[in-house]
């Protein structure tokens, strides 16, 4: 195998534009071999949209998007993306699960796709993944209806493992659970990431999330990437939305208990 | 170099036999060497005194620990050398729980699901009574309170379900008059009884066919958006929303549509018979030469009026009935995407075999009216 390289996503002069709406203007962002990056930035400053053109979900105005070294868009686009999804997993929002499926077949999917695996391996895949997560076999006969909310991220999440991806990209992936389930959830993001030596790119609101789990933290405002860096390199930056952010009353309460 | 693909070399030169793997073991990589490996894999394993060496190994994922896994008959065999960083991964292996059994199936399960069959049926009748009730209820409560009654979603129904249908139902109308009077004309002609064609079109046109193509058009085409409408309100607790505002979903939202489609549908019909009865007139001066005055003149005297009274309540009952089918599908629609395509097929279903069998009930009860001597 030639030699890993040290990214995994490379975005050059990212540009996006709804209509007359300039979202993106000129972003430069690089995910790391092995790291957990989590993306911050207010509503609506197109955190989740940079995660869709990472992963060629949608089409930037202009820039570049490299992904293991490929570019995710090119003449030969959908060749691509063929060969890149299985190295990427994607835990949406919304879980975004197959609401006619039961949760062993949402799992299953993805690997039955492949058309190479039998069937008794595909099961006992779908029995460790879900193990994996925290759910038990009888889980697996469940449907996504019948599903809380936390319970439906980790199906999610399990999915997004299936075909062992090397990189996992999370949209909030703790928004709408409670504290409980939230914490337990970016303890098992960081086990399997630990086990699995996954690489992380999250987006996410939750400063207990970002504190707990991101090695490097990109921050959005005024369409720019304002600042990437440790958590320590991004609170010493004075833009103002950083200060209302990490030392607003909440922010603030954290990273004191942190000390 | 060797290329990067999974490997499984056995040695047996100094004793005890060796297997050692290298490559990726990772899924990615695996796919397609499957069959190849698998026949190595048979090979291997047959005595205890075997090592099996994945120091070498370069990556390891879940997938390929699995295959080794399943080969080893779910545990570890006796001389295994590996690295740490991926003991973790047959640890798991190991705490996997057993799959979880397949329930039982019954004896006479047949039996049970016919019974199931009819009682959902059974359902199904008592939901829809109730349902007329409580809007009947509601409308009840209206001349009480004359600035309750919802105009404007009635209006807005009316518009939706009436005005946008009037070129697809107007089309429909004009080429099945076209059609039947096509074929009329040649019979009738045969019998030299062409003046006949007045009363054979207005007659079945103005007391069946214009209702009742009506009907079936706009119970595909409006009964099918209203439980799709109703349905995708309830996930989305749009109803809920409603509910919790104090404003009542059966009046605000349910009431309007079946109300507007009870307006709307005689007057579709009364344009669908026009159109049918233009397409007959079409023909009747093409084929056999009778102009649109003779036509018009002999219309009125072809056609008793109590037939419009028929066709006019027979209307009223075909617009409720498609209201209050597709309102109580839609009600029923559950949070996944299977069922709002099941209960959207199953409410324009429902609807126009219900419109079929109002209609034969309207047709036999009214058997000695409206026929001149």
């Amino acid at each position: 195998m030639s030699a890993p390289s040290p990214t995994v996503i490379e975005m050059r002069g990212i540009v996006t534009r709804f209509g007359a709406q300039v979202v993106h203007d000129g972003i430069d962002l690089s995910v790391r071999r092995g790291e957990v990056l989590g993306l911050v930035g207010g509503s609506g400053s197109g955190k989740t949209t940079l995660l869709r053109e990472m992963i060629g979900l949608q089409t930037p105005s202009a820039g570049e998007v490299h992904a293991f070294g490929e570019p995710v868009f090119s003449g030969r686009r959908t060749h691509h993306i063929q060969a890149l999804r299985q190295r990427w997993g994607v835990l949406f929002q919304h879980g975004a699960l197959f609401t006619a499926l039961s949760v062993a077949d949402n799992v299953a999917l993805p690997l039955r796709e492949l058309r190479v695996l039998d069937a008794a391996l595909i099961q006992e895949l779908v029995r460790l993944k879900l193990a994996m997560v925290g759910l038990k076999p009888e889980d697996g006969r469940r449907y996504p209806a019948e599903l809380s909310g936390g319970m439906i991220k980790r199906v999610g999440l399990a999915r997004a493992l299936a075909l062992d991806a090397e990189l996992l990209l999370l949209d909030e992936p703790t928004s709408g659970l409670d504290p409980v389930a939230s914490e337990l959830f970016v303890d098992l993001i960081a086990e399997l990431r630990s086990t699995l030596g996954l690489t992380v790119a999250l987006v996410t609101h939750d400063l207990d999330t970002l504190v707990d789990l991101c090695d490097r933290i990109a921050v959005l405002a005024d369409r720019k990437l304002i600042v990437i860096g440790t958590l320590d390199e991004v609170i010493a930056c004075d833009h103002p939305f950083i200060q209302s952010y990490f030392h607003g009353h909440r922010g603030g309460r954290l990273l004191s208990k942190r000390q | 170099m060797t290329p990067e693909v999974p490997r499984l070399q056995r040695n047996e030169d100094d004793g005890a036999p060796r297997i050692v793997l290298t490559g990726p073991w990772v899924l990615r990589h695996l796919s397609g060497r499957l069959g190849t490996l698998r026949k190595q894999l048979r090979r291997c394993g047959k005595r205890p005194d075997e090592v099996w060496d994945l120091e070498a190994i370069e990556s390891l994922d879940s997938a390929g620990a699995l295959l080794l896994w399943r080969h080893w008959g779910q545990r570890r065999p006796p001389h295994l050398r590996l690295r740490t960083e991926y003991e973790p991964l047959f640890q798991r292996l190991e705490q996997l729980p057993p799959p979880a059994r397949a329930p039982r199936r019954k004896p006479l399960e047949w039996v049970a699901r016919l019974g199931g069959a009819i009682l959902s049926g059974l359902t199904h009748l008592r939901q829809l009574i109730a349902l007329l009730g409580q809007l009947t209820l509601d409308m009840l409560s209206f001349p009480a309170r004359p600035n309750r009654i919802p105009w404007r979603e009635i209006s807005a129904n009316v518009h939706k379900t009436g005005s946008r249908a009037l070129l697809i139902t107007g089309l429909v109308g004009l080429l099945i008059g076209i059609v039947m009077s096509y074929l009329s004309a040649l019979q009738l002609r045969m019998l030299g009884g062409e003046r006949f064609i007045v009363n054979l079109m207005g007659l079945a046109v103005t007391r069946e066919l214009g209702p009742l193509l009506a009907a079936i058009l706009i119970a595909g085409r409006s009964g099918s958006s209203i439980t799709a409408e109703l349905g995708v309100m309830r996930l989305t607790q749009e109803l809920d929303a409603l509910a919790t505002m104090g404003i009542s979903p059966f009046k605000r939202v349910l009431l309007p549509k079946v109300i507007a489609l009870a307006i709307t549908m005689p007057l579709l019909a009364f344009w669908t018979m026009a159109a049918a009865i233009f397409g007959g007139m079409l023909v009747a001066q093409s084929e056999l030469n009778i102009t649109f005055g003779q036509f018009l003149s002999d219309l009125p005297g072809a056609i008793p009026i109590v037939t419009y009274w028929i066709a006019l309540v027979k209307s009223i009952a075909f617009g409720i009935v498609i209201g209050l089918v597709s309102c109580h599908f839609g009600l029923r629609i559950k949070p996944n995407t299977e069922s709002l395509g099941y209960e959207t097929t199953n409410a324009v279903v429902t609807a126009i075999t219900l419109v079929i069998l109002t209609d034969a009930v309207f047709a036999v009860s009214l058997r000695d009216i409206g026929w001149q001597e």
